[in-house]
Protein backbone atom coordinates (compact mmCIF):
# COMPACT_ATOMS: atom_id res chain seq x y z
CA UNK A 1 0.00 0.00 0.00
CA UNK A 2 1.42 3.27 -1.01
CA UNK A 3 1.03 5.86 1.46
CA UNK A 4 1.93 9.05 0.22
CA UNK A 5 1.02 11.96 3.20
CA UNK A 6 2.27 10.72 6.57
CA UNK A 7 0.41 13.02 9.45
CA UNK A 8 2.15 14.47 12.45
CA UNK A 9 0.11 14.68 15.42
CA UNK A 10 0.93 18.19 16.75
CA UNK A 11 1.28 17.18 20.65
CA UNK A 12 3.07 13.83 20.59
CA UNK A 13 5.27 14.58 17.56
CA UNK A 14 3.66 10.80 16.47
CA UNK A 15 4.26 10.03 12.81
CA UNK A 16 2.59 7.66 10.41
CA UNK A 17 -0.30 7.41 12.87
CA UNK A 18 -2.10 8.87 10.01
CA UNK A 19 -1.77 7.20 6.86
CA UNK A 20 -3.60 9.26 3.66
CA UNK A 21 -4.02 7.99 0.44
CA UNK A 22 -5.94 9.66 -3.00
CA UNK A 23 -7.91 7.87 -5.34
CA UNK A 24 -10.34 9.80 -6.72
CA UNK A 25 -12.73 12.10 -5.30
CA UNK A 26 -14.63 10.51 -2.32
CA UNK A 27 -13.38 10.80 0.64
CA UNK A 28 -13.36 7.88 3.33
CA UNK A 29 -12.15 8.10 6.97
CA UNK A 30 -11.55 4.97 8.72
CA UNK A 31 -10.69 5.36 12.75
CA UNK A 32 -10.07 1.81 13.94
CA UNK A 33 -7.32 0.67 16.16
CA UNK A 34 -6.49 -3.04 15.12
CA UNK A 35 -4.13 -2.59 12.09
CA UNK A 36 -5.29 -5.37 10.62
CA UNK A 37 -9.00 -4.99 9.91
CA UNK A 38 -7.54 -0.93 9.26
CA UNK A 39 -5.46 -2.36 6.30
CA UNK A 40 -8.09 -4.70 4.89
CA UNK A 41 -11.05 -1.74 4.96
CA UNK A 42 -8.91 0.58 3.53
CA UNK A 43 -7.36 -1.86 0.83
CA UNK A 44 -11.17 -2.57 -0.24
CA UNK A 45 -12.73 0.73 -0.51
CA UNK A 46 -9.41 2.04 -2.40
CA UNK A 47 -9.68 -1.25 -4.84
CA UNK A 48 -13.70 0.60 -5.09
CA UNK A 49 -12.19 3.70 -5.78
CA UNK A 50 -12.24 5.85 -2.95
CA UNK A 51 -9.96 7.61 -1.36
CA UNK A 52 -8.83 6.68 2.05
CA UNK A 53 -7.94 8.54 5.13
CA UNK A 54 -6.37 5.93 7.80
CA UNK A 55 -6.82 6.97 11.54
CA UNK A 56 -5.26 4.44 14.22
CA UNK A 57 -7.08 5.19 17.30
CA UNK A 58 -9.77 7.81 18.21
CA UNK A 59 -7.56 10.66 19.03
CA UNK A 60 -5.73 10.82 15.83
CA UNK A 61 -9.03 11.14 13.81
CA UNK A 62 -10.21 13.61 16.05
CA UNK A 63 -7.44 15.33 15.38
CA UNK A 64 -7.84 14.97 11.78
CA UNK A 65 -11.49 15.74 12.25
CA UNK A 66 -10.82 19.55 13.71
CA UNK A 67 -7.75 20.38 11.25
CA UNK A 68 -9.55 19.30 8.32
CA UNK A 69 -12.46 19.78 6.45
CA UNK A 70 -14.84 17.02 6.69
CA UNK A 71 -14.59 13.68 4.90
CA UNK A 72 -17.67 12.30 2.84
CA UNK A 73 -17.79 9.36 4.87
CA UNK A 74 -16.74 8.09 8.12
CA UNK A 75 -16.42 4.35 9.24
CA UNK A 76 -15.37 4.02 12.91
CA UNK A 77 -14.92 1.40 15.04
CA UNK A 78 -16.52 1.92 18.78
CA UNK A 79 -13.81 0.47 20.98
CA UNK A 80 -10.76 2.74 20.69
CA UNK A 81 -7.38 4.12 22.67
CA UNK A 82 -8.23 7.73 23.53
CA UNK A 83 -11.76 8.63 22.11
CA UNK A 84 -14.09 5.81 21.25
CA UNK A 85 -16.45 5.73 17.92
CA UNK A 86 -19.22 7.06 19.90
CA UNK A 87 -17.30 10.82 20.79
CA UNK A 88 -15.86 10.70 17.34
CA UNK A 89 -19.68 10.38 16.25
CA UNK A 90 -20.81 12.64 18.81
CA UNK A 91 -18.06 15.34 17.64
CA UNK A 92 -19.69 15.07 14.15
CA UNK A 93 -22.99 15.90 14.53
CA UNK A 94 -22.75 18.47 17.58
CA UNK A 95 -19.40 19.82 17.35
CA UNK A 96 -18.70 19.71 13.34
CA UNK A 97 -22.60 19.91 12.60
CA UNK A 98 -22.17 17.94 10.04
CA UNK A 99 -24.71 15.08 8.15
CA UNK A 100 -21.97 13.45 6.47
CA UNK A 101 -22.80 9.61 6.62
CA UNK A 102 -21.33 7.50 9.39
CA UNK A 103 -20.88 3.71 9.93
CA UNK A 104 -19.70 2.72 12.93
CA UNK A 105 -18.02 -0.80 13.08
CA UNK A 106 -18.78 -3.47 16.53
CA UNK A 107 -17.81 -6.33 17.22
CA UNK A 108 -20.59 -8.85 18.28
CA UNK A 109 -22.55 -8.62 21.42
CA UNK A 110 -21.84 -4.99 21.14
CA UNK A 111 -25.86 -3.87 20.36
CA UNK A 112 -26.06 -1.58 23.16
CA UNK A 113 -23.28 0.63 21.81
CA UNK A 114 -24.79 0.41 18.14
CA UNK A 115 -27.77 1.65 20.22
CA UNK A 116 -25.80 4.16 21.29
CA UNK A 117 -24.37 5.22 18.34
CA UNK A 118 -27.31 5.32 16.49
CA UNK A 119 -29.15 7.51 18.45
CA UNK A 120 -26.07 10.19 18.47
CA UNK A 121 -26.53 9.87 14.48
CA UNK A 122 -24.87 6.82 12.92
CA UNK A 123 -26.61 5.97 9.87
CA UNK A 124 -25.31 2.17 9.80
CA UNK A 125 -23.13 -0.12 11.36
CA UNK A 126 -20.86 -3.21 10.18
CA UNK A 127 -20.16 -5.94 12.17
CA UNK A 128 -16.65 -7.60 12.38
CA UNK A 129 -15.86 -10.27 11.06
CA UNK A 130 -17.06 -8.08 7.99
CA UNK A 131 -18.23 -9.26 4.58
CA UNK A 132 -15.92 -6.87 1.72
CA UNK A 133 -19.03 -7.36 -0.14
CA UNK A 134 -21.27 -6.15 2.08
CA UNK A 135 -19.21 -2.83 2.77
CA UNK A 136 -18.95 -1.50 -0.57
CA UNK A 137 -22.66 -1.99 -0.70
CA UNK A 138 -23.47 -0.16 2.66
CA UNK A 139 -20.69 2.50 1.34
CA UNK A 140 -22.61 2.93 -1.96
CA UNK A 141 -25.55 2.69 -0.72
CA UNK A 142 -25.04 6.13 1.88
CA UNK A 143 -23.43 7.68 -0.82
CA UNK A 144 -26.41 6.98 -3.33
CA UNK A 145 -28.90 7.96 -0.12
CA UNK B 1 53.82 -26.23 32.87
CA UNK B 2 51.51 -23.35 33.39
CA UNK B 3 50.49 -24.53 36.98
CA UNK B 4 54.67 -24.67 37.85
CA UNK B 5 55.20 -21.41 36.56
CA UNK B 6 52.26 -20.26 38.55
CA UNK B 7 53.65 -21.86 41.51
CA UNK B 8 56.83 -20.01 41.29
CA UNK B 9 55.39 -16.70 41.08
CA UNK B 10 55.21 -14.39 43.45
CA UNK B 11 51.52 -13.86 45.25
CA UNK B 12 51.17 -10.68 43.65
CA UNK B 13 52.11 -11.89 40.51
CA UNK B 14 49.33 -14.87 40.69
CA UNK B 15 46.56 -12.39 41.43
CA UNK B 16 47.53 -10.32 38.51
CA UNK B 17 47.31 -13.23 36.41
CA UNK B 18 43.74 -14.30 37.50
CA UNK B 19 42.37 -10.91 38.17
CA UNK B 20 43.79 -10.83 34.05
CA UNK B 21 41.94 -14.24 33.26
CA UNK B 22 38.65 -12.97 35.34
CA UNK B 23 38.66 -9.44 33.36
CA UNK B 24 39.32 -11.72 29.93
CA UNK B 25 36.49 -14.20 30.88
CA UNK B 26 33.39 -11.68 31.93
CA UNK B 27 34.39 -9.59 28.51
CA UNK B 28 34.33 -12.87 26.35
CA UNK B 29 30.75 -13.58 27.93
CA UNK B 30 29.28 -10.13 27.38
CA UNK B 31 30.85 -10.00 24.06
CA UNK B 32 29.18 -13.07 23.17
CA UNK B 33 26.38 -12.22 24.83
CA UNK B 34 25.89 -9.23 22.64
CA UNK B 35 26.55 -10.74 19.48
CA UNK B 36 23.69 -13.04 20.10
CA UNK B 37 21.46 -10.38 20.83
CA UNK B 38 22.06 -8.90 17.77
CA UNK B 39 22.28 -11.82 15.78
CA UNK B 40 18.34 -12.93 17.08
CA UNK B 41 17.90 -9.20 16.60
CA UNK B 42 18.46 -9.37 12.76
CA UNK B 43 16.99 -12.85 12.69
CA UNK B 44 13.59 -11.33 13.87
CA UNK B 45 14.21 -8.30 11.51
CA UNK B 46 13.88 -10.38 8.96
CA UNK B 47 11.27 -12.58 10.43
CA UNK B 48 8.82 -9.49 10.96
CA UNK B 49 9.75 -8.07 6.67
CA UNK B 50 8.53 -11.56 5.38
CA UNK B 51 5.24 -11.13 7.62
CA UNK B 52 4.64 -7.97 5.76
CA UNK B 53 5.46 -9.44 2.47
CA UNK B 54 2.94 -11.98 3.18
CA UNK B 55 0.62 -9.76 4.82
CA UNK B 56 0.71 -7.79 1.41
CA UNK B 57 0.60 -10.83 -0.53
CA UNK B 58 -2.37 -12.18 0.75
CA UNK B 59 -4.17 -8.07 0.62
CA UNK B 60 -3.40 -8.36 -3.37
CA UNK B 61 -4.97 -11.88 -3.84
CA UNK B 62 -8.00 -11.16 -1.87
CA UNK B 63 -9.01 -7.64 -2.69
CA UNK B 64 -7.20 -6.89 -6.24
CA UNK B 65 -9.77 -8.23 -8.40
CA UNK B 66 -7.88 -8.71 -11.57
CA UNK B 67 -4.99 -10.48 -9.95
CA UNK B 68 -3.29 -14.07 -11.02
CA UNK B 69 -2.95 -15.64 -7.94
CA UNK B 70 -0.31 -17.63 -9.59
CA UNK B 71 1.53 -14.93 -10.96
CA UNK B 72 1.15 -13.34 -7.49
CA UNK B 73 2.79 -16.26 -5.82
CA UNK B 74 5.75 -16.97 -8.47
CA UNK B 75 8.55 -15.21 -6.23
CA UNK B 76 7.26 -17.27 -3.26
CA UNK B 77 9.50 -20.35 -3.38
CA UNK B 78 7.81 -22.03 -0.36
CA UNK B 79 4.62 -22.26 -2.47
CA UNK B 80 6.19 -24.03 -5.56
CA UNK B 81 5.15 -27.49 -5.31
CA UNK B 82 6.73 -28.95 -8.48
CA UNK B 83 10.77 -28.50 -7.51
CA UNK B 84 12.00 -30.53 -4.88
CA UNK B 85 13.18 -28.75 -1.49
CA UNK B 86 11.91 -25.36 -3.33
CA UNK B 87 15.97 -24.44 -3.41
CA UNK B 88 15.03 -23.70 0.41
CA UNK B 89 16.25 -25.08 3.48
CA UNK B 90 13.74 -27.44 5.02
CA UNK B 91 13.61 -25.16 8.21
CA UNK B 92 13.50 -21.89 6.27
CA UNK B 93 10.84 -23.53 4.08
CA UNK B 94 8.69 -24.79 7.29
CA UNK B 95 9.49 -21.18 8.49
CA UNK B 96 8.09 -19.12 5.61
CA UNK B 97 4.75 -21.48 5.37
CA UNK B 98 4.79 -21.15 8.95
CA UNK B 99 4.25 -17.38 8.20
CA UNK B 100 1.88 -17.43 5.78
CA UNK B 101 -0.86 -20.10 8.06
CA UNK B 102 -0.60 -17.04 10.69
CA UNK B 103 -1.00 -14.15 8.45
CA UNK B 104 -3.89 -16.71 7.20
CA UNK B 105 -5.22 -16.98 10.22
CA UNK B 106 -5.04 -13.41 11.43
CA UNK B 107 -6.86 -12.17 8.59
CA UNK B 108 -9.47 -14.60 9.37
CA UNK B 109 -10.76 -13.04 12.20
CA UNK B 110 -11.99 -9.88 10.36
CA UNK B 111 -13.68 -11.78 7.37
CA UNK B 112 -17.16 -12.96 6.63
CA UNK B 113 -19.30 -14.33 3.89
CA UNK B 114 -16.98 -14.37 0.89
CA UNK B 115 -13.37 -12.92 1.64
CA UNK B 116 -13.42 -15.65 4.12
CA UNK B 117 -14.03 -18.17 1.86
CA UNK B 118 -11.36 -17.07 -0.27
CA UNK B 119 -9.24 -17.51 2.20
CA UNK B 120 -10.21 -21.08 2.63
CA UNK B 121 -9.65 -21.80 -0.19
CA UNK B 122 -6.17 -20.53 -0.67
CA UNK B 123 -5.37 -22.53 2.54
CA UNK B 124 -6.33 -25.53 0.65
CA UNK B 125 -4.82 -24.47 -3.20
CA UNK B 126 -1.54 -23.82 -1.13
CA UNK B 127 -2.25 -26.90 0.62
CA UNK B 128 -0.87 -25.18 4.26
CA UNK B 129 -3.08 -28.33 5.36
CA UNK B 130 -0.25 -30.63 5.21
CA UNK B 131 1.75 -28.24 7.38
CA UNK B 132 -0.98 -28.25 9.83
CA UNK B 133 -1.50 -31.99 9.78
CA UNK B 134 2.18 -32.42 10.29
CA UNK B 135 1.81 -30.70 13.44
CA UNK B 136 -1.02 -32.71 14.59
CA UNK B 137 0.72 -35.93 14.20
CA UNK B 138 4.09 -34.64 16.24
CA UNK B 139 4.20 -35.67 19.28
CA UNK B 140 5.01 -32.41 21.34
CA UNK B 141 1.60 -31.35 22.77
CA UNK B 142 2.04 -27.56 21.57
CA UNK B 143 2.17 -28.48 17.97
CA UNK B 144 -0.45 -30.84 18.42
CA UNK B 145 -2.17 -28.23 19.74
CA UNK B 146 -1.29 -25.69 16.76
CA UNK B 147 -2.14 -28.25 14.12
CA UNK B 148 -5.41 -29.06 15.20
CA UNK B 149 -6.63 -25.34 15.79
CA UNK B 150 -5.23 -24.12 12.40
CA UNK B 151 -6.73 -27.23 10.82
CA UNK B 152 -10.34 -26.19 12.43
CA UNK B 153 -9.96 -22.88 12.14
CA UNK B 154 -9.38 -23.20 8.04
CA UNK B 155 -12.45 -25.74 8.25
CA UNK B 156 -10.48 -28.45 6.87
CA UNK B 157 -12.60 -31.21 7.58
CA UNK B 158 -10.30 -34.35 5.80
CA UNK B 159 -8.18 -35.31 8.96
CA UNK B 160 -11.09 -35.06 10.96
CA UNK B 161 -10.06 -38.36 12.18
CA UNK B 162 -7.00 -38.32 13.64
CA UNK B 163 -8.89 -34.94 16.02
CA UNK B 164 -11.65 -37.17 16.66
CA UNK B 165 -9.14 -39.59 18.43
CA UNK B 166 -7.21 -36.55 20.14
CA UNK B 167 -10.72 -35.60 22.19
CA UNK B 168 -9.88 -38.06 24.92
CA UNK B 169 -5.85 -37.34 24.59
CA UNK B 170 -4.02 -37.46 27.75
CA UNK B 171 -2.95 -34.07 27.84
CA UNK B 172 -5.48 -31.49 28.65
CA UNK B 173 -4.89 -29.03 26.37
CA UNK B 174 -4.79 -31.48 23.21
CA UNK B 175 -7.96 -32.69 24.30
CA UNK B 176 -9.76 -29.13 24.95
CA UNK B 177 -8.33 -28.45 21.62
CA UNK B 178 -9.62 -31.12 19.84
CA UNK B 179 -12.99 -31.24 21.65
CA UNK B 180 -13.21 -27.34 20.52
CA UNK B 181 -11.80 -28.15 17.01
CA UNK B 182 -14.50 -31.14 16.41
CA UNK B 183 -17.27 -28.95 17.23
CA UNK B 184 -16.33 -25.91 15.39
CA UNK B 185 -15.85 -28.24 12.36
CA UNK B 186 -19.58 -30.30 12.61
CA UNK B 187 -21.71 -28.48 15.61
CA UNK B 188 -23.87 -30.33 17.56
CA UNK B 189 -23.00 -33.54 15.79
CA UNK B 190 -19.22 -33.02 16.47
CA UNK B 191 -20.89 -33.51 20.46
CA UNK B 192 -20.67 -37.37 20.08
CA UNK B 193 -17.10 -37.18 21.56
CA UNK B 194 -19.18 -37.17 25.03
CA UNK B 195 -19.85 -40.56 24.52
CA UNK B 196 -16.51 -41.74 24.47
CA UNK B 197 -14.34 -38.96 26.72
CA UNK B 198 -13.31 -40.12 29.90
CA UNK B 199 -11.94 -36.89 31.53
CA UNK B 200 -13.34 -34.17 33.23
CA UNK B 201 -14.77 -31.53 30.84
CA UNK B 202 -13.63 -28.73 32.86
CA UNK B 203 -16.45 -26.06 33.65
CA UNK B 204 -14.72 -23.31 31.49
CA UNK B 205 -14.64 -25.65 28.63
CA UNK B 206 -18.35 -26.74 29.07
CA UNK B 207 -18.85 -22.96 28.66
CA UNK B 208 -16.37 -22.49 25.87
CA UNK B 209 -18.23 -24.92 24.34
CA UNK B 210 -21.94 -23.85 24.77
CA UNK B 211 -20.48 -20.60 23.79
CA UNK B 212 -19.65 -22.01 20.09
CA UNK B 213 -22.89 -23.88 19.67
CA UNK B 214 -24.96 -20.70 20.35
CA UNK B 215 -22.95 -19.20 17.23
CA UNK B 216 -24.35 -22.64 14.89
CA UNK B 217 -27.43 -23.64 13.47
CA UNK B 218 -29.86 -24.63 15.58
CA UNK B 219 -29.72 -28.29 15.11
CA UNK B 220 -30.77 -30.41 18.48
CA UNK B 221 -27.96 -33.29 19.63
CA UNK B 222 -29.71 -36.57 19.54
CA UNK B 223 -27.95 -38.24 22.17
CA UNK B 224 -28.19 -36.23 25.55
CA UNK B 225 -30.42 -38.86 27.11
CA UNK B 226 -27.53 -41.05 26.81
CA UNK B 227 -25.53 -38.80 27.59
CA UNK B 228 -27.26 -38.11 31.15
CA UNK B 229 -26.40 -41.72 32.15
CA UNK B 230 -22.32 -41.33 31.76
CA UNK B 231 -20.37 -42.44 34.05
CA UNK B 232 -18.35 -39.40 33.46
CA UNK B 233 -20.16 -37.17 35.95
CA UNK B 234 -18.99 -33.86 34.07
CA UNK B 235 -20.34 -34.86 30.58
CA UNK B 236 -23.96 -35.74 33.01
CA UNK B 237 -23.71 -31.78 33.98
CA UNK B 238 -22.77 -30.57 30.27
CA UNK B 239 -25.84 -33.21 29.04
CA UNK B 240 -28.02 -31.21 31.66
CA UNK B 241 -26.80 -27.97 30.17
CA UNK B 242 -27.51 -28.91 26.65
CA UNK B 243 -30.76 -30.10 27.47
CA UNK B 244 -31.55 -26.48 29.21
CA UNK B 245 -29.85 -24.91 26.08
CA UNK B 246 -31.89 -26.97 23.83
CA UNK B 247 -35.00 -26.76 25.67
CA UNK B 248 -35.68 -30.34 25.62
CA UNK B 249 -38.92 -30.80 27.50
CA UNK B 250 -39.12 -34.70 26.95
CA UNK B 251 -35.72 -35.40 29.05
CA UNK B 252 -38.09 -33.71 32.28
CA UNK B 253 -38.28 -37.41 33.55
CA UNK B 254 -34.45 -38.13 33.37
CA UNK B 255 -33.48 -34.80 34.35
CA UNK B 256 -35.77 -35.76 37.64
CA UNK B 257 -33.42 -38.69 38.23
CA UNK B 258 -30.57 -36.40 37.99
CA UNK B 259 -31.56 -34.93 41.03
CA UNK B 260 -30.65 -38.15 43.20
CA UNK B 261 -27.59 -38.53 41.42
CA UNK B 262 -24.76 -38.96 44.08
CA UNK B 263 -22.69 -36.14 42.82
CA UNK B 264 -23.69 -32.89 44.73
CA UNK B 265 -22.36 -30.79 41.24
CA UNK B 266 -24.98 -32.91 39.31
CA UNK B 267 -28.02 -32.29 41.84
CA UNK B 268 -27.51 -28.98 41.49
CA UNK B 269 -27.41 -28.74 37.74
CA UNK B 270 -30.40 -30.84 37.49
CA UNK B 271 -32.38 -28.30 40.00
CA UNK B 272 -31.40 -25.21 37.94
CA UNK B 273 -32.57 -27.42 34.89
CA UNK B 274 -35.99 -27.48 35.96
CA UNK B 275 -36.18 -23.32 35.61
CA UNK B 276 -36.57 -23.68 32.03
CA UNK B 277 -37.71 -27.41 32.34
CA UNK B 278 -40.78 -27.92 34.27
CA UNK B 279 -44.30 -29.56 34.16
CA UNK B 280 -47.17 -28.62 36.77
CA UNK B 281 -45.63 -30.87 39.53
CA UNK B 282 -42.65 -29.75 39.66
CA UNK B 283 -42.88 -26.90 42.16
CA UNK B 284 -44.16 -29.39 44.20
CA UNK B 285 -41.75 -32.21 43.93
CA UNK B 286 -38.85 -29.26 44.29
CA UNK B 287 -40.60 -28.40 47.41
CA UNK B 288 -40.54 -32.10 49.23
CA UNK B 289 -36.96 -32.07 47.77
CA UNK B 290 -35.30 -29.07 49.60
CA UNK B 291 -36.19 -30.96 52.75
CA UNK B 292 -34.14 -34.04 52.18
CA UNK B 293 -30.89 -32.22 50.49
CA UNK B 294 -27.64 -30.57 51.46
CA UNK B 295 -27.82 -26.04 52.06
CA UNK B 296 -25.82 -26.00 48.39
CA UNK B 297 -28.40 -28.04 46.78
CA UNK B 298 -31.33 -26.15 48.65
CA UNK B 299 -30.10 -22.62 47.74
CA UNK B 300 -30.52 -24.22 43.96
CA UNK B 301 -34.03 -25.22 44.22
CA UNK B 302 -35.16 -21.68 45.89
CA UNK B 303 -33.34 -20.28 42.90
CA UNK B 304 -35.65 -22.18 40.32
CA UNK B 305 -38.78 -21.63 42.87
CA UNK B 306 -37.83 -17.79 42.42
CA UNK B 307 -39.41 -18.57 39.27
CA UNK B 308 -41.36 -21.35 40.01
CA UNK B 309 -43.23 -20.33 43.47
CA UNK B 310 -46.90 -20.12 43.12
CA UNK B 311 -49.04 -20.03 46.16
CA UNK B 312 -48.91 -23.29 47.04
CA UNK B 313 -45.40 -22.89 48.19
CA UNK B 314 -45.86 -20.00 50.70
CA UNK B 315 -46.99 -22.04 53.99
CA UNK B 316 -43.86 -23.76 53.45
CA UNK B 317 -41.46 -21.04 52.66
CA UNK B 318 -42.70 -19.28 55.84
CA UNK B 319 -41.84 -22.94 57.93
CA UNK B 320 -38.41 -22.34 56.50
CA UNK B 321 -38.15 -18.39 57.39
CA UNK B 322 -37.78 -19.19 60.60
CA UNK B 323 -35.70 -22.08 60.89
CA UNK B 324 -32.93 -21.66 58.31
CA UNK B 325 -29.73 -20.02 57.62
CA UNK B 326 -29.11 -15.95 56.81
CA UNK B 327 -28.88 -16.80 53.21
CA UNK B 328 -31.43 -19.35 52.54
CA UNK B 329 -33.53 -16.70 54.50
CA UNK B 330 -32.79 -13.94 52.40
CA UNK B 331 -33.72 -16.24 49.28
CA UNK B 332 -36.40 -17.25 50.98
CA UNK B 333 -38.09 -13.65 51.49
CA UNK B 334 -37.11 -12.98 48.06
CA UNK B 335 -39.48 -14.86 46.59
CA UNK B 336 -42.17 -14.40 49.44
CA UNK B 337 -41.95 -11.16 48.24
CA UNK B 338 -42.97 -11.68 44.98
CA UNK B 339 -45.69 -14.34 46.26
CA UNK B 340 -46.94 -12.08 49.36
CA UNK B 341 -47.38 -8.33 51.14
CA UNK B 342 -44.02 -7.46 52.86
CA UNK B 343 -45.83 -6.84 56.36
CA UNK B 344 -47.63 -10.67 56.09
CA UNK B 345 -43.86 -12.24 55.91
CA UNK B 346 -42.82 -9.38 58.80
CA UNK B 347 -46.10 -10.70 61.02
CA UNK B 348 -45.48 -14.38 60.24
CA UNK B 349 -42.02 -14.04 62.20
CA UNK B 350 -43.27 -11.69 64.62
CA UNK B 351 -42.67 -14.15 67.58
CA UNK B 352 -38.94 -14.28 66.25
CA UNK B 353 -37.55 -10.05 67.31
CA UNK B 354 -34.13 -11.03 66.05
CA UNK B 355 -35.27 -12.46 62.42
CA UNK B 356 -37.94 -10.03 62.21
CA UNK B 357 -35.38 -6.82 62.18
CA UNK B 358 -33.09 -9.18 59.89
CA UNK B 359 -36.21 -9.68 57.23
CA UNK B 360 -37.30 -6.36 57.95
CA UNK B 361 -33.21 -5.72 56.20
CA UNK B 362 -33.69 -8.12 53.82
CA UNK B 363 -37.14 -6.14 52.71
CA UNK B 364 -35.63 -3.38 52.36
CA UNK B 365 -32.78 -4.11 50.29
CA UNK B 366 -35.24 -5.86 48.12
CA UNK B 367 -37.30 -3.33 47.59
CA UNK B 368 -34.67 -0.75 47.51
CA UNK B 369 -32.54 -3.27 44.23
CA UNK B 370 -36.53 -3.19 42.63
CA UNK B 371 -35.95 0.78 42.70
CA UNK B 372 -32.92 0.88 41.51
CA UNK B 373 -33.05 -1.31 38.72
CA UNK B 374 -36.77 -0.37 37.34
Amino acid sequence: MAYLDNYVNGNNNKQNLLNHTKINGMKILIAEDEKMTLKMLSMKLQKDGYEVIQAEDGGVAMDYLEKNACPDLVITDIMMPFYSGLEVVEKIRKDLKSKIPIIVLSAMGQEDSVEEAFKLGADDYITKPFSPIELSSRVKRLFNA
Amino acid sequence: MLLLILVRWDLEAQLIFFAILFIGAVSAIFFIAYFSSLLMQKKEDAILEKRDERESLLLTILFEENSEKDDLLVGFKEFNIDVKGNGLRKGKRKMLRQIMIDEILKMKKNLSGAGLEDLYKLYEELRLYKDSYKKLTNNHFQLMVMGIRELSEMNHKVYYRSIYRCTNHVQEDVRIEAQLAIVRLFGVKGLRFLSRVTYTISEWQQMTLLYLLTNMKNERPVDIERWLDSKNDSVVIFSLRLADKYNCFELLEKIGHCLYHPNETVKIQAVLCLKNIYNENTELELLAYYQVVSKRVQIAVLEVLKSLATQDSVFFLYKYLVSCELEIRFSIVRILNGLCEGIDIIRAVEKEPEIKESVIQMLEQINNEKLQYN
